[in-house]
């Protein structure tokens, strides 16, 4: 009775290693996870192509945000297996980079000092990294802001930070777990449409959780949705609203009314809807 | 300012400018008012307490008290014909070597401690069994076992310095935001970087509040060991003119000591703010 699409790529598993054709960014097979003794991902299995933006939503307790850890290769898998670019993931990797919901960022590293963390890891070369640094500031909008600390700014220009941390690395799938959470509802959609605009230009994989339905139609290519306790997928809906979007042309859709509905419908309850 | 704009403009009855400078100006003459008062109290029981000082010293026998002019002269004297400059270099070295050794060892304790549960498994315990134990319980040990040598000395105010420093560093490392070192890990930091960029500077604070508590423990170390070995610095001074009843070296020497803690404590309050800018602005 669920509708369940998947983007017109079934994938034939023989193909996955290494070829460069696979459409298929992100293998997620028979997931399951238990919380001692408690189950809270059953058998969830999804696949997103490169270059695809993904949303998963779900209520609280539904496992959307350890799903995503586990893509970060930061929460162990129990059961089944995660792929990304053909590779299983293991562990933390540096094709993926994460934005996280309550921004933590380092309150003793200046803005500029946040972003360039991941590089400072890698050892990567001083110049190159200040050049990204800079193009990651530009990007995000925080120009001016470079030798400032965090505790001076805004929620919203503290998750500006997040990204830019996120996005000089270049990764080839970017996750962000409930990025715009912790800011009001105004600068929540600032930050929306700040984002649809960045990933216009950019286009890498993007694995967007949320509990937002219409942060979710807002962005998303697909949305996945999903039941709690335990988490498993409910449903898969594409979101057929072309881009350019902006917040507010993605509200005067005609297929925004139904299409929310339908999300409301496959999370089961009021749940879902916190704006 | 400008009030062109609002609609409601001409209904206000008063002009505001005018209301809210005179308004601003009665504040603030207030308080430089309350600040002046403040002054005077200050100045005046400074006042009040050297001229009770001296009117009682000079009332009293000169065994018990001395009047505050023979406190600074004696004192003045001492310096030159007793070596009292010598006293004080003496035990600012002591000190020093003990903040410095016994802060060195204190920070690698508690980093181990924090960092790794199997070292905490193993020496915690008595660590934390020595931390309440009062230092000065182990002074006639320690100088049983090194002699009432400069070694005694140095060594009993390195581990006066030594368990508050400790403790101080194992609860910075234990506060770490889990949400920080998880940053660490998704961008694949090493286990030393997650120590260096995440765990070391957010135990800084602690550190500091460590050296803190190091300062004022030390300082009493120091006291503690010069008078019980009575070897050399300003403790041995000081029971030396009191085991002579030189009422007014001792009390110069007690204010000698007294100007050495509030200097020392003012320097490490400066430090706590200028060390840890991001914790003073939040």
């Amino acid at each position: 009775m669920l509708k369940r699409t998947t983007k017109s790529t079934v994938s034939k598993i023989s193909s996955i290693s290494a070829d460069e054709e696979d459409p298929i960014a992100i293998r997620i097979e028979h997931i399951c996870k238990w919380f001692g003794d408690l189950l809270v991902l059953k058998d969830v299995s999804l696949e997103i192509a490169k270059n695809e933006f993904v949303c998963i939503v779900g209520a609280s307790g539904s496992g959307k945000t350890t799903l995503l850890r586990m893509l970060n290769g930061l929460a162990e898998i129990d059961v089944g297996r995660i792929l990304v670019d053909g590779t299983e993931v293991q562990g933390p990797r540096r094709d993926m980079a994460m934005v996280f919901q309550q921004f933590d960022l380092f309150p003793w590293k200046t803005i500029d000092k946040n972003i360039s963390f991941p590089l400072d890891l890698a050892g990567m070369d001083k110049g190159e990294i200040a050049e990204r640094v800079k193009a990651a500031i530009t990007l995000v909008g925080l120009n001016g802001f470079e030798s400032k600390y965090p505790n001076q700014l805004s929620g919203g220009m503290k998750q500006r930070v997040g990204l830019a941390r996120a996005l000089v690395v270049r990764p080839s799938v970017l996750l962000l777990d409930e990025p715009f959470g912790a800011v009001d509802a105004q600068t929540r959609e600032t930050l929306q449409e700040e984002l649809l605009k960045i990933w216009s230009d950019l286009r890498q994989t993007a694995v967007f959780v949320t509990h937002s339905i219409d942060e979710a139609i807002t962005l998303a290519d697909r949305i996945v949705v999903m039941s709690a306790r335990p988490g498993q997928v409910n449903g898969i809906l594409d979101v057929d609203i072309p881009r350019p979007r902006t917040v507010e042309s993605v509200r005067r859709d005609s297929r925004y009314p139904s299409l929310r509905e339908q999300v409301r419908a496959l999370i089961g309850g009021q749940e879902g809807n916190h704006e | 300012m400008n009030n062109q704009n609002n609609p409601n403009s001409d209904s206000v009855p008063f002009d505001i400018e005018k209301v809210g400078a005179e308004l601003i100006a009665k504040r603030k003459m207030v308080q430089k008012k309350q600040k002046r008062t403040r002054i005077y109290l200050r100045g005046s029981s400074l006042v009040f307490i050297a001229v009770g000082w001296q009117i009682y010293g000079l009332h009293s026998m000169a065994i018990l008290f001395s009047p505050l002019t023979k406190v600074f002269y004696d004192t003045y004297e001492l310096f030159f014909t007793r070596q009292l400059g010598e006293a004080i270099l003496v035990s600012l070295q002591t000190f020093g070597f003990g903040l410095v050794v016994g802060s060195t060892i204190g920070i690698f304790l508690g980093m181990m401690l924090g960092l790794f549960k199997n070292f905490d498994a193993l020496a915690g315990v008595y660590i934390f069994a020595l931390y309440s134990t009062p230092m000065v319980a182990l002074v006639p040990l320690l100088t049983i076992w090194v002699g009432f040598g400069t070694a005694a000395q140095y060594l009993i105010t390195t581990l006066f310095v030594v368990f508050p420093m400790t403790i101080s560093v194992y609860n910075g490392v234990k506060h770490v935001d889990k949400g920080l070192l998880e940053v660490g890990q998704s961008f694949s930091a090493t286990r030393v970087q997650s120590w260096r960029h995440i765990v070391l500077p957010s135990a800084v604070p602690f550190i500091v509040t460590g050296l803190s508590q190091g300062v004022a423990m030390g300082m009493v170390g120091m006291f503690i060991a010069e008078i019980s070995t009575q070897l050399s610095g300003l403790g041995s001074a000081l029971t030396a003119q009191a085991n002579a009843y030189h009422t007014a070296r001792v009390l110069g020497i007690i204010l000698i000591i007294m100007f050495m803690g509030v200097t020392f404590r003012t320097i490490m309050r400066m430090l706590e703010r200028k060390v840890a800018p991001w914790f003073a602005q939040s």
